[in-house]
Order: C-alpha cells, then sequence, then structure tokens
C-alpha cells in the first residue's frame, strides 16, 4: 500500500556542536504527527527538511508514492506547507497578507483564493473580521501566530508542517487553533506534522502518534 | 576668444605642493590620530603610481595599437573587480568573476557607445580617449557595484524568515528576494543620480575642472562632462542590474532554497 507521506532516515548534522539528527516517521490521511524532543534536538530542522528549506544529507521522503526528487521545490512547499514557529507578516493589511501566496507563487494562481474560508477560519480562531484592513505589522504574537495559521490554510496544502503553532498562545486561543487543527485534518486527505512543548496541546489533537526526536553525537 | 592655455608644473612647483603634506601631517601628530605612517605611505604611493602611470600613458598614446589599449581595459577591469568585491561582507561565494563580467560588459557597451558614436575620434579607439574614458566608467561603477553586493546580502541576511516565508507560499528564488534586489540595484544607482542633481550647483566634476585647467573652453568642458556624466548613470544601471541578477542564484542551492552560508548567519 503506498504511504500517505512518508521519510526515511532522513539525516542532517549540525555544525556548530557535531551533533546529528537521524529520523524516520509515517503519517496517513486524517493523522497527526507530533514531534517531541528536548530543545536543540532538531526538530525545526526536521520540518524544515520536510518543507525543503534544508537539505538532507542523506534520507527519502515520499508523498503518495513519489519521491520528493519527483516534484519541483515551489510546487512541494505549497503542498507540504511549513508554518515557522515566530509568524512572518508583510507590510501591508491582514487581508493582503492572506492573499499574498496566490499574488507571488505561479503556481497557487491558478487557485481561486477563497474569501468565505478565509472568513470562515477567522471566526473560528476569534479574530474579528474588522482586523482584516489592520496593518499586519501592528497585530500582537498572538493574533499574528492565528494569522500565518490561517494564511497557511487558505493555501489548501495536503500536509501541514507547524513548528510550535501555539507558542504565543493564550488559553482560549490555543484551544481554539487546536479545535480548529482537528477540524481541518479531518476534512479529505490532510495530515499535520506538529512540533510542540505542550503535553495538553498533544492529548488534545485527535488521532495522533508521537515521534520523539532524538540527539545523535558525531561518531555514534 | 580663448586665449588661456595650460600653465605646466615644474619640479620646484610639485616639490612645494609635497608641503601641503605637512598640514595634514601636522593635524594627525597633534591630535594623535595615528595616521602619519599612513599618510607618508600614501603621499608616496601615490607619487610614484602617478608617476608611473604618467609613463605608462605617454607609451601606449604613442604606440596606439588596439590589441594593447582593450588588455590595459581589460586588466584595469580585472583590478576594479578585485577591489569592488574585496570589502563586501556576509559573501557565500567567490563573486570575483561575477563581478568581472559585469564591471566588463557594462563599460564595454557604454563605453564604446560614447567612444564610436558620440565622441567619434580618429581612430576611433584613440587611446587619449578611449582610456580616461573607461577608467572614469570603471572606477564609478566598480563603487556601485561594490555598493548593490553589499545591499543585496545584507538585506537578505536581515529577511531570512521573510524570504523562506515566500519560497513556503512556492515563489521561486528570485520572486522571493526580488524587492531586495530592487533595493540593492537602487543602492548602487543612488550616489550617481544624486551626482546628477547636484553638479554644477555643488560639486564641478574632476574631469571638467582638469578641462579647464587644461586650457579648454568652459562651454566645451560642460559638454564633454555631461556626456560623462549620461555614460557614468548609464554603466553604473547596467552593472548593479548585472551584478545582483548573476550573483542572487549563488544564495541559492539547487533545492531552490537559501544556501547554508547564508541561512547560519
Amino acid at each position: 500500500m503506498t504511504q500517505f507521506f512518508q521519510f526515511t532516515n532522513l539525516c542532517r548534522h549540525f555544525e556548530q556542536n557535531g551533533r546529528y539528527i537521524m529520523e524516520s516517521g509515517t503519517v496517513e490521511p486524517g493523522h497527526i504527527l507530533a514531534i517531541r524532543g528536548p530543545s536543540g534536538a532538531g526538530k525545526s530542522t526536521l520540518l524544515k527538511m520536510l518543507a525543503r528549506l534544508v537539505i538532507p544529507e542523506s534520507g527519502e521522503i515520499m508523498y503518495r508514492g513519489q519521491s520528493w526528487q519527483t516534484i519541483a521545490p515551489m510546487e512541494w512547499r505549497t503542498r507540504v506547507h511549513y508554518v515557522a514557529q515566530k509568524p512572518v507578516m508583510f507590510p501591508g493589511t491582514l487581508e493582503e497578507n492572506f492573499r499574498m501566496p496566490f499574488k507571488v507563487s505561479s503556481i497557487l494562481s491558478d487557485k481561486v483564493f477563497s474569501t468565505e474560508n478565509m472568513l470562515q477560519y477567522l471566526a473560528e480562531i476569534d479574530l474579528p473580521p474588522s482586523m482584516l484592513s489592520q496593518e499586519a505589522g501592528t497585530l500582537s504574537g498572538g493574533e499574528a501566530a492565528r494569522a500565518a495559521l490561517i494564511r497557511a490554510l487558505l493555501m489548501e496544502p495536503e500536509i501541514l508542517l507547524l513548528d510550535e503553532p501555539t507558542a504565543y498562545l493564550d488559553g482560549d486561543s490555543r484551544a481554539a487553533v487546536i479545535n480548529l487543527l482537528n477540524q481541518w485534518v479531518a476534512v479529505q486527505e490532510r495530515a499535520i506534522l506538529v512540533v510542540s512543548h505542550k503535553d495538553e496541546d498533544i492529548s488534545e489533537l485527535n488521532k495522533v502518534s508521537i515521534l520523539t526526536v532524538a540527539v545523535g553525537k558525531a561518531g555514534e | 576668444m580663448n586665449n588661456y592655455t595650460y600653465i605646466p608644473i615644474s619640479n620646484l612647483q610639485l616639490a612645494f605642493s609635497v608641503l601641503l603634506v605637512l598640514i595634514t601631517g601636522l593635524i594627525s601628530a597633534l591630535l594623535k590620530l595615528g595616521l602619519l605612517k599612513s599618510l607618508i605611505w600614501g603621499t608616496i604611493r601615490a607619487f610614484v603610481q602617478l608617476t608611473l602611470i604618467g609613463y605608462v600613458l605617454t607609451y601606449i598614446f604613442a604606440l596606439n595599437n588596439l590589441i594593447v589599449i582593450a588588455m590595459v581595459i581589460l586588466f584595469m577591469c580585472f583590478v576594479a573587480s578585485r577591489e569592488a568585491t574585496r570589502r563586501v561582507k556576509n559573501v557565500p561565494h567567490h563573486t570575483g568573476i561575477l563581478s568581472f563580467l559585469s564591471l566588463s560588459a557594462s563599460t564595454f557597451v557604454v563605453g564604446l557607445i560614447v567612444v564610436i558614436v558620440i565622441i567619434s575620434p580618429q581612430p576611433w579607439y584613440s587611446p587619449q580617449v578611449v582610456i580616461p574614458i573607461f577608467g572614469m566608467l570603471l572606477g564609478n561603477s566598480m563603487n556601485a557595484i561594490a555598493l548593490s553586493l553589499d545591499r543585496m546580502y545584507s538585506e537578505v541576511h536581515s529577511h531570512i524568515d521573510e524570504v523562506e516565508q515566500l519560497l513556503c507560499f512556492g515563489a521561486t528564488p528570485w520572486e522571493s528576494v526580488l524587492n531586495y534586489i530592487k533595493n540593492a540595484v537602487a543602492a548602487g544607482m543612488t550616489p550617481t543620480i544624486n551626482s546628477l542633481m547636484v553638479v554644477g550647483l555643488v560639486s564641478l566634476p574632476g574631469m571638467m575642472t582638469g578641462q579647464i585647467l587644461a586650457g579648454m573652453n568652459p562651454q566645451s568642458a560642460v559638454r564633454y562632462q555631461f556626456i560623462v556624466m549620461v555614460m557614468i548613470a548609464a554603466s553604473v544601471a547596467i552593472g548593479c542590474l548585472l551584478i545582483v541578477g548573476l550573483s542572487y542564484k549563488k544564495m541559492f542551492n539547487e533545492e531552490m532554497a537559501l544556501v547554508d552560508e547564508i541561512r547560519k548567519n
């Protein structure tokens, strides 16, 4: 049977301390893979390798039975989409930021931006529609983190790579985001890989399995 | 009617000008700036270099040989390209060749247009025209390219998160750094555009001053100066565009992601 998303022996050394990460994992449609491990173990590096922002030294990523090398990086990143821990907002209003991927990417320019989805996502994670005309640079950390997640969902990727999506959020916002992720992943062929330090995040996510990243030392 | 002829400078007059260095040296010594050694060394180097180039130019002018002139200009391009990239920080690769290509292309395209089409000396490669024109183009393009490169790398370094976010939107490397490339080209061109604005009001350019001192009618000197300024602007624009266009790709790897040398800083 063809695996939906699978990575095998993905390896990368860190120049600073001679350590390395080598991990394998798999996630099925509708499921969530939570990536855990101590600080500096390479959890974010693993996500960036999966997003093809960092080149692994060895290993393989398979997506719908296809090797990653058979898919162009630009197309890959819209389908296997990475959301950084620190939200990046560009000059312009919040709505302009939501529409930005559809403007800068020739791959997404064929897709239709869904205003309906935008309003629905805003409502689900407690951001008022009036905020759409607000300068994105004036958003608080928590608002920007939620906005970055909405922007990612509007791109309609199939795999979401989330690095600490609730790091900037308080109780209610955190619960709303976890709820949105559970709803999103349950629809069609979608999966999430999420790095999180918070036990409550992982316990509240549905259909979650855990990958614990271990730090390797050179020579081992 | 202009009866002015240039006043030759005798050896004694030249030696006397060295006294001016004493003023600079005195200020350096009084304020303990620690520049005295550099000042003396700089003065000696300037004198020796200019004397040598005087003899070299006299020899090249007498030869009047196209191949020799072309070799001299290529050598100037080589030196200028090294200088342009030497002080640029955060460069993850050797930009020397790209700098040489950018400088040579911009200088030759604009220089040949100016020499052949506009000034039209006889023969067209007359070294008295070609070498000073190409020299001025190179000097200005060299500084502009250095500014553009420095700006491009510093902008991308300080916006790594933004560039990677744009890549995640499905943007190509070019699309992901386009704003920073525009800023870099503008940074390289700004000093030239500024000098177009103030020329004649704030400053009298060196070339024009030199021609006037050498006895040329100011109105004729002004015509030359105008041509020089617009040709410099054109050469600078082409050079900046070429250097960022050629070198931005070096910031990305075969996966169309930022190279480690950029990411880890």
